[in-house]
């Protein structure tokens, strides 16, 4: 997920979103991901828990892992990703 | 795409910042101890990995910063740079190269295992190079600690001074960094200073110094292609970096712009790298992109001054001229434009003969003055300094030095005289064809000098200066000189001198100028087989140059070139034939002869003329342009030279001197090649501006064929 597809990776967070209950978002397979990608993601975990909902990231691939370190964004998404892509 | 014109961008900037790393290396050795020549050499190999990381080329920044590693040592004086680790730098700067240049294709490259595996080891003081002889060898660093940084106070590690920004034209773009010096005591009302950080055991070195930098990068960043975690990467590499991300700023996600930066970042970095390192981490932040970076714990004395302004006159560093990239292309046109209507203004001057111009006249004569000043400026856009050829030549000696075991001192002068960009493009191949001649043929052996009581170190000189309306290039070699004796002699038995020719003869020195001449009984790697000088000369005159050369056998030997200073402007014959009219330039032509039809002076069946005892072949320009009717009683002969033989070029008349801006023909025209331009006349018309040499050659292929049809 990169500058390119952020957009439509928001509007299908978005979605989401609107249905309420724990969000959450299945990565396995998805790449690359770029700053703006994480960004949408980061602003998805901060609305979801903005309204005492849950944001649960699942299967997430090493990439996007290693992005997360790079941003110093662990601590703040550790406790919403729930397991890594094999 | 904007990201494909940042590529673009980089490729550009990448060729300026190898060139300016070579410049660099070579130096090295003798300026180890220039701290400004230290500093610029590691910032273009900064810049560069920097350049490449922003792009997205992560695996040429990957290389350079093995480059960037040594060089910091160099610097730091934790590493010498002697000619091994000098070497290896040029083959990594090479490698680059070719990376680049590669990239720019859309392929890719593999990194030579040897290369990287002797850079890693070089940089990490684990090579078998020389120690430095006054500073320890540089600590193994962990992972988590940089190289150790020079441009701190030796004596005092921790004190920085405040001020010691990087200067603007120091190699690189300038950055915009807003240092903003924090008076931990008495902070101002919207800082905010946070209880120290409990020291970790690497923290707690005293040798290190801790910063907090608060990094807001504009949310422009992204639609830029500057990548901050590339900076984030760089400052963990400088020591222990402790990365909280801001999200104060990042909006709900149905406000979220998703190609703006939301992010922020507060950093604690403890380091040993100075401030100035620091700052180089944001040296491409060119808005002010807002980095503060504190000083944690430690009392500062002075607030922060604004920096003087330089004052005219001022002693100190000189601003560097603003520089603005120029499309080739768009550049040619320009000067085409101009010179078109410097043209329409000179036509124009036909209106002061008119009555009732009076009103109009001092206009008239200002769009005249202005039309030839705008033409002028415009062909002097196209000027660039030898420089960025000159510099190319260090190296290929050096190079050509090492292979054959010689020693030799490259000395250049009159690099800022100025030259048309094409001509320079075109100079660089003659010019190493030149310089390997006298790596190879010119200089000595060590032990050759040494026994001729010359000093062992050789001695080439390239300089460049004005001659008039000429640009001449000298090569000079203090080697063996030309052995006339064996020219002479080997002139003769390949027929290119007669075998009555003395010693003396004028001729003999150009001999070697021949095709297939050389004076070596065997063929070296370097020359030898008699390829060089012939190409050399075409490719000169192909410049609308000369080339010759003065010899003084043990003593040394000199090639001058000789060429104008631009080819978009000629001096030049405008001629006619059977009506239709022709620029020649100038340059192609040696002299004019006047013929009749009945002059005594033709032979076979007027198909050569002697000329002072000369056979002078013609080519008739009429039946070059496939025009039968006879020829006027009265023709002028162009003697040029071609392939070292005099030959004649036959129009009805001369019509004057012309100076033409040359204009290239569209390819749209097809195969036009004894053409070399267009240019537009006084009276406005269009005249095809001739290639005698190419107009020789054609003839001669038609005759050779004919011959062999018959």
């Amino acid at each position: 997920m990169t500058l390119a597809e952020c957009g439509p990776l928001r509007l299908s967070i978005l979605t989401a979103i609107a249905k309420g209950g724990t969000l959450r978002l299945d990565l396995a397979g998805s790449g690359p991901w770029d700053l703006a990608g994480l960004q949408v993601v980061l602003a998805a975990v901060k609305t979801v828990r903005g309204q005492n909902r849950t944001a649960a990231l699942d299967r997430v691939p090493d990439v996007f892992v290693d992005l997360v370190e790079k941003a110093g964004c662990k601590d703040f998404l550790s406790g919403s990703i729930r397991g890594q892509d094999a | 795409m904007a990201h494909d014109r940042f590529l673009s961008m980089f490729f550009e900037e990448a060729q300026e910042l190898l060139q300016a790393l070579e410049a660099g290396l070579m130096d090295l050795e003798a300026r180890q101890d220039d701290r400004a020549h230290l500093d610029r050499t590691f910032r273009a190999a900064h810049t560069l990995k920097g350049a490449a990381g922003m792009v997205g080329l992560t695996s040429i920044a990957g290389f350079t910063h093995d480059v960037e590693a040594i060089l910091d040592g160099i610097r730091g004086g934790g590493l010498v740079p002697g000619a091994e680790v000098i070497s290896t730098l040029l083959e990594a700067k090479d490698y680059l190269n070719t990376a680049v240049e590669a990239q720019a294709r859309g392929e890719t490259t593999t990194h030579p295992a040897r290369l990287v595996a002797k850079l890693k080891s070089i940089a990490a003081g684990t090579h078998g190079v020389e120690e430095s002889r006054e500073v320890p060898r540089a600590k193994p660093q962990s992972s988590a600690m940089g190289p150790s940084e020079g441009g701190q106070n030796q004596e005092n590690p921790g004190v920085v001074d405040p001020l010691n920004a990087v200067p603007a034209d120091e190699g690189g773009p300038a950055i915009s960094v807003t240092v903003l010096e924090v008076d931990a005591q008495n902070p101002p009302a919207d800082a905010v200073v946070p209880a120290p950080l409990p020291r970790t055991g690497a923290a707690a070195d005293p040798g290190l110094v801790r910063y907090r930098i608060e990094f807001s990068p504009n949310p422009d960043l992204l639609r830029r292609g500057v990548n901050p975690l590339g900076m984030l990467d760089e400052l963990r590499e400088l020591g222990q970096a402790e990365i909280t991300p801001n999200l104060d700023r990042m909006p709900p996600l149905d406000e979220l712009t998703p190609e703006d930066l939301h992010l922020g970042w507060t950093i604690e970095l403890a380091t040993s790298a100075s401030r100035d390192r620091i700052e180089e981490v944001f040296l491409f932040l060119d808005e002010p992109g807002q980095v503060v970076i504190e000083r944690i714990e430690t009392r500062i004395s002075e607030p922060s001054q604004p920096k003087p302004q330089p004052q005219p006159g001022a002693r100190g560093k000189i601003a560097a001229p603003a520089r603005v990239r120029v499309d080739a292309e768009q550049l040619d046109a320009l000067i085409g434009m101009a010179g078109e209507l410097a043209v329409l203004t000179d036509t124009l001057q036909g209106l002061h003969d008119l009555e009732g111009v009076g009103p109009w006249s001092a206009t008239l004569e200002s769009l005249e003055r202005v039309g030839h000043r705008l033409r002028d400026t415009t062909l002097e856009l196209r000027m660039v300094p030898v420089e960025e050829l000159f510099l190319r030549f260090p190296r290929v000696v050096r190079d050509l030095a090492e292979r054959s075991g010689k020693k030799i001192a490259v000395a250049i002068t009159g690099e800022d005289t100025r030259l048309d960009r094409t001509i320079i493009e075109r100079l660089s191949d003659p010019m190493i064809h030149l310089i390997r001649n006298a790596v190879d043929h010119g200089l000595e052996t060590p032990d050759e000098r040494a026994d001729r009581g010359k000093p062992q170190i050789g001695t080439l000189t390239i300089s460049a200066s004005y001659e008039g309306d000429r640009v001449a290039i000298r090569i000079e070699d203090d080697g063996c000189g030309l052995d006339r004796a064996k020219i002479l002699k080997k002139g003769i038995a390949a027929g290119l001198l007669p075998p009555e020719t003395t010693f003396d003869d004028p001729r003999v020195g150009g001999v070697i100028f021949e095709p297939g001449f050389s004076t070596r009984d065997e063929v070296g790697e370097l020359s030898g087989r008699g390829v060089g000088l012939d190409v050399v000369r075409n490719a000169i005159r192909g410049l609308r140059g000369t080339v010759t050369l003065r010899s003084v056998e043990g003593k040394g030997t000199t090639f001058l070139i000789r060429l104008p200073l631009t080819l978009a402007m000629i001096d030049g014959l405008l001629v006619e034939s059977d009506g239709d009219r022709f620029v020649v330039p100038m340059g192609q032509v040696d002299e004019c002869v006047a013929i009749s039809a009945d002059d005594p002076r033709w032979s076979m069946n007027r198909r050569a003329l002697v000329v002072r005892g000369e056979f002078v072949p013609l080519v008739s320009l009429r039946r070059a342009m496939g025009r039968d009717e006879p020829a006027p009683h009265r023709q002028e002969l162009l003697l040029t030279r071609h392939a070292e033989h005099r030959v004649g070029v036959a129009v009805d008349r001369l019509l004057g001197r012309v100076q033409a801006v040359t204009q290239p023909l569209a390819e749209s025209l097809g195969d036009l090649r004894r053409y070399s331009g267009a240019t537009i006349l006084g009276d406005g018309s269009i005249c095809l501006i001739l290639d005698l040499m190419t107009l020789v050659s054609e003839a001669q292929a038609r005759h050779t064929a004919h011959v062999a049809t018959a």
